[in-house]
């Protein structure tokens, strides 16, 4: 009964449009064959999206997505403002993307990203799970502790000198990230095809039910008469030899059943639209991650020691296709729901409906949270500048990261502001002075004006040295951080 | 050639001759289904799904009582996409073009926007 009133109401909901069309659509001319008159109305009534915007799209969301990766890794865990990129980072279209460059602002230097994936299995690649990536700092410096320890008259002679010794490659970073794909994680199509498609299946089955047997098979028909009267369904309906009255007969059964088929086109996506599943890809991009990074900074002694980080990301929101198929939507994993006259595709249909008027109207602003962990070990290094009297020995040491940062839009109005808050911390494990525990935290306020983020950061630091670059230091423990606008 | 045609009419086709659809478009970062009903003139009709059809071929066996065939299949965008659709009658190891065209098999590429549909139709009439 059902499912009887939802096909009648499609009828209606689709009969005015479709009438409309067969006002505004040109009839099957003379000079048009069957097949092509055909074409023509699906053509027309069903166009396809244009490619080269769909394309130029893809590039732009590729190279967003590499910028905020690239603002990541400049950055750091303690900075403050980064957890405005951290948390909102799609690796799925930031993969892949071949080699491009990146300028940070002065204080952070020059790095040049190459992506090294040709390195990898072409199943990771393919996948968009796995990412090789080299970092390249083009203006690495001395490290600012040696520099320090020369005397303050030679200091800066020093450090020119030094400079001039660092290679092109003194400062390098290699880095992998591997995400994990799932049902629960990650937003790789290819892996969700298999939950989604029966949905899909399930819809268009709906959208049959509104049609008579006779209009599905109305083109068939038609072909098979041409065909057995010997007509050629390719050539000018003018050319056909047959009377006027035949001529202008097949005309118009063409222009029917192409409306016809076209209008089965428009009831899939009224029933997509009526069910919600014209949404679904609203919910996987609210996936959660769980990325696995391991990184290792080649460096010259001068810059200082080379280090080895091993980090695991968890990025999630509440409210996702996960979330969705574990709580309301348990019905629509049944394979029945393919079947648009079980009550499965009812119960899945009714379901979602539910979940996207209770969560789906603001989905893309609903709080994201990540809670990162790393364990880094820093090399030992050693100077010797005898003539100098400098004499520096940095011991090796190992510590551990975590971090814990939430974010979310302040409204649902484009570009109404943003608010993140990190808290960081970073254990001293080897226990000796030169590696204190380090805990940060910072509330950044975002806005957006025109093509750029506006950050607004309070920043808390245990001990001043780890406030970073800040912009005003307001106590010993406190500062504030604002980026100004690049030109 | 690729184009992004929507219909295929294959003529004249003997009994014991094989239709194949394949469908591709879903990739990591993008979710295209396909659903096909076959509709023969005489007989049961046939349901092919998205694991059928993508990346296929699913073959549909084309007998000679049947008439006709009428194949609607419908493409779905859950995201932006391009699906590529290709089909061929196959009889005794040889394709047998489509009616009209110089190519021995149909193929058409269809760019989609999240939340459409697209059709494509074939018709085979049997000898």
């Amino acid at each position: 009964m059902y499912s009887r009133i939802v096909t009648a109401l499609l009828c209606l909901a689709f009969a005015a449009p479709l009438a409309l069309a067969q006002e505004t659509l040109e009839p099957c001319a003379d000079s048009e064959g069957i097949q092509g008159c055909y074409e023509r109305i699906l053509q027309v009534m069903t166009p396809a999206a244009a490619k080269t915007a769909d394309a130029a799209a893809t590039e732009t969301q590729l190279k967003a997505g590499v910028d905020e990766e690239l603002k990541v890794a400049e950055t750091g865990a303690d900075s403050g403002g980064a957890a405005t990129a951290a948390t909102m980072n799609d690796l799925a279209q930031l993969l892949n993307a071949l080699g491009l460059v990146s300028s940070g602002d002065g204080a952070e230097g020059s790095k040049l990203a190459v992506d090294l994936n040709f390195l990898l299995p072409v199943q990771d690649v393919d996948n968009h799970n796995a990412q090789l990536k080299g970092i390249i700092n083009t203006e690495a410096e001395p490290l600012d502790q040696l520099v320090q320890a020369f005397g303050e008259d030679v200091r800066a002679t020093r450090k020119d000198s030094l400079q001039k010794d660092i290679r092109a490659v003194g400062d390098a970073q290699l880095s992998f990230t591997w995400s994990l794909v799932n049902s629960r994680f990650g937003r790789d199509y290819s892996v969700l095809r298999k939950s989604i498609a029966p949905l899909n299946e399930g819809a268009v089955g709906r959208a049959y039910e509104a049609v008579t047997d006779e209009s599905r098979e109305a083109f068939g028909v038609l072909v098979e008469k041409a065909a057995r009267a010997g007509l050629s369904t390719t050539a000018p309906i003018s050319e056909l030899s047959i009377s006027d009255d035949e001529k202008k007969q097949y005309r118009a059964d063409t222009f029917k059943a192409a409306v016809d088929r076209a209008e089965i086109s428009k009831g899939i996506e009224a029933e997509l639209d009526r069910t919600r599943m014209n949404r679904l890809a609203d919910l996987v991009e609210q996936q959660p991650q769980l990325l696995f990074t391991l990184e290792h900074d080649f460096r010259d002694e001068i810059v200082g020691p080379e280090t080895t980080k091993a980090r695991v990301t968890w990025e999630f929101t509440r409210r996702n296709f996960g979330d969705f198929l574990r709580s309301k939507g348990k019905a629509c994993a049944d394979p029945g729901v393919a079947d648009s006259t079980s009550a499965k595709y009812d119960t899945c249909v009714n379901a979602l409906q539910s979940y996207m008027t209770a969560y789906g109207v603001d989905l893309e602003h609903q709080p994201r949270f990540k809670i990162e962990a790393s364990f880094k070990r820093v090399d030992a290094v050693t100077y010797s500048f005898p003539d100098d009297g400098v004499d520096l020995a940095l011991p090796k040491h190992d510590r551990w990261e975590v971090t814990v940062a939430a974010g979310r839009p302040l409204s649902s109005v484009t570009n109404g502001g943003r608010l993140d808050l990190q808290l960081s911390y970073d254990s001293n494990l080897d226990n000796d002075d030169t590696n204190k525990e380090r805990v940060t935290a910072s509330l950044t306020y975002t806005r957006r004006v025109g093509d750029m983020d506006l950050p607004f950061s309070i920043v808390y630091a245990n001990k001043d040295e780890f406030l970073g670059e800040v912009d005003h230091q307001i106590s010993m423990n406190f500062g504030l951080k604002f980026r100004q606008p690049k030109n | 050639m690729a184009n992004d045609a929507r219909v295929a009419i294959w003529s004249n086709v003997p009994g014991g001759a094989q239709l194949r659809i394949s469908v591709t478009g879903t990739t990591s970062t993008s979710l295209v289904t396909a659903k096909a009903l076959v509709l023969p003139g005489n007989g049961e009709k046939q349901r092919l799904t998205d694991t059928d059809l993508q990346p296929g071929p699913a073959a549909v066996s084309l007998v000679k009582s049947a008439r006709r065939y009428t194949v609607l299949l419908d493409v779905v965008y859950t995201t932006d996409g391009t699906a590529e659709v290709t089909a061929e009658v196959v009889a005794g190891g040889n394709r047998i073009p489509p009616d009209g065209s110089a190519d021995d098999h149909f193929e058409s590429t269809l760019t989609g926007s999240k939340g459409q549909s697209l059709p494509v139709t074939f018709v085979v009439v049997m000898a």
